[in-house]
């Protein structure tokens, strides 16, 4: 069966076996990553419990969910195959939710891939088109900044999800979540991803949806904003994140007075000042790099 | 007939030379990060948004497992998602093609700790299965266990 056949019947087999269930359904569509990891047994990760609930093939695919109020059944916030999958999309974890579902290991569903599934080839063909290509001017230059909202919602999943083992051996991928908001107005988490060493393209998590996104720089990584880290809001005027290693510093990264900045986010709703965003983090007057353990 | 068999074999050798002349640029090579130089942004193409910057980096100590290198340091232009702090310097594996002017341009590289993963495409392109199957059976690189290949 082709791989995209695949995806169809797993996304008609599971709200089969999951009728009856008091809330709607819904499926995101599998990425291509997702479909090339191959298609399989169904399981449930339910609060602590982890149930088979369909068998479509022959390796294994994972349905995010959370036990419903009257812990009658679950609603399916996202779907994920095993195997090399380095994303999760479509999910719905409100802030406590998805605290719930980190100490149920959400995190170790996704796994980094060596061969770059997300990643960079890193080959002749990057360089030549960094050698060719200016780089692009910010989509706008009105000031971006993250509702305080956004800004707590980060601060409170900070050190849960910069603890978080990713599934397999090697630690050293950067975290990657996305933010949307729900029907009710409340902030979720919507996709998870991991990014290698050598860097790589997150354009499938970026869907209309996305108010904001927010990666981990793990220990060992220079600590505040750096490098590419301001693509996002420059290219999709989208403010981000930068959780550091414990989750105790973090930096918004938007736009002020006309320039891609960072400052920092404190406890209770609370900003640090606005400085100038640097491609390289000894450039930081405020925030700079050294300060970081 | 017998023209054409010499011109042949002309051509077929002339094939061979190039594709030596290819494998010869290749060099993978083992180094350790001593220091980083500029760090430019990467283009994105669109909507996409990439996550990373070049960062040139300086490499000691360096040890050439395929190819020659001929030198004990390199400078290589490499795509990071984020900087490494200074404290952390890590020995890398760097998959290179030497440039006529002499530098050297990164095809891959991995961190030693974390292991060697050649992408395969990339492997065959530059001729270099063998070579790497030989270092993966023998011990020479620390192959990546996740590397699906």
């Amino acid at each position: 069966m082709a791989a995209k056949d695949e995806a169809k019947a797993l996304a008609q087999a599971v709200p089969k076996a999951l009728q009856g269930w008091d809330k709607p359904i819904e499926f995101p569509a599998l990425d291509t990553a997702q479909v090339a990891a191959g298609i399989g047994q169904v399981n449930l990760l339910a609060g602590t419990q982890y149930d088979k609930v369909a068998s479509v093939g022959a390796q294994e695919a994972f349905v995010t969910s959370e036990t419903n109020r009257a812990g009658a059944g679950s609603l399916v916030t996202g779907v994920s195959l095993q195997g090399r999958s380095p994303t999760i999309t479509g999910l719905s974890l409100t802030k406590d939710q998805y605290l719930n579902a980190v100490k149920n290991g959400l995190w170790g569903q996704v796994q980094g891939d060596p061969n770059s599934a997300t990643g960079f080839s890193n080959n002749a063909d990057v360089n030549a088109a960094t050698k060719r290509a200016q780089a692009l001017p910010s989509v706008s230059t009105a000031d971006l900044q993250a509702s305080s909202d956004l800004a707590s919602f980060v601060k409170g999943i900070g050190s849960s999800t910069a603890s978080a083992r990713i599934g397999g051996r090697n630690q050293e991928y950067e975290k990657f979540l996305t933010f949307g908001k729900n029907a009710n107005g409340e902030i979720i988490v919507t996709g998870i991803s991991l990014v290698g060493p050598q860097g790589g393209n997150i354009f499938g998590m970026l869907n209309s949806g996305v108010i904001g996104i927010a990666h981990v720089h793990y220990q060992g990584l220079v600590q505040p904003p750096n490098s590419g880290d301001n693509s996002i809001a420059k290219v999709r005027n989208l403010p981000s994140f930068v959780i550091g290693s414990t989750g105790q510093n973090i930096w918004e990264i938007g736009r002020a007075n006309g320039n891609i900045s960072i400052r920092s986010i404190l406890p209770n709703n609370n900003f640090g000042r606005w400085e100038a965003y640097q491609i390289n983090a000894d450039r930081y007057r405020i925030y700079n790099g050294g300060q970081y353990p | 007939m017998r023209r054409l068999l010499v011109v042949g074999t002309i051509f077929l050798g002339a094939c061979a030379t190039m594709n030596n002349a290819k494998l010869q640029d290749v060099v993978l090579l083992r180094g350790k990060m001593e220091s980083f130089g500029e760090i430019r942004e990467l283009p994105s193409h669109g909507d996409e948004v990439t996550i990373g910057a070049l960062v040139k980096v300086r490499l000691g100590t360096v040890e050439s497992l395929i190819g020659e290198l001929g030198s004990s340091h390199a400078d290589v232009e490499l795509t990071m998602a984020s900087t490494p702090k200074a404290d952390n310097l890590k020995d890398v594996y760097v998959l290179g093609r030497r440039l006529p002017d002499g530098s050297l341009q990164a095809l891959q590289w991995d961190y030693v700790k974390v292991g060697l993963c050649v992408r395969i495409d990339i492997a065959k392109t530059y001729f270099i299965e063998d070579d790497l199957m030989r270092l993966r059976r023998t011990g020479g690189v620390n192959w990546n266990p996740d590397c699906n290949w």
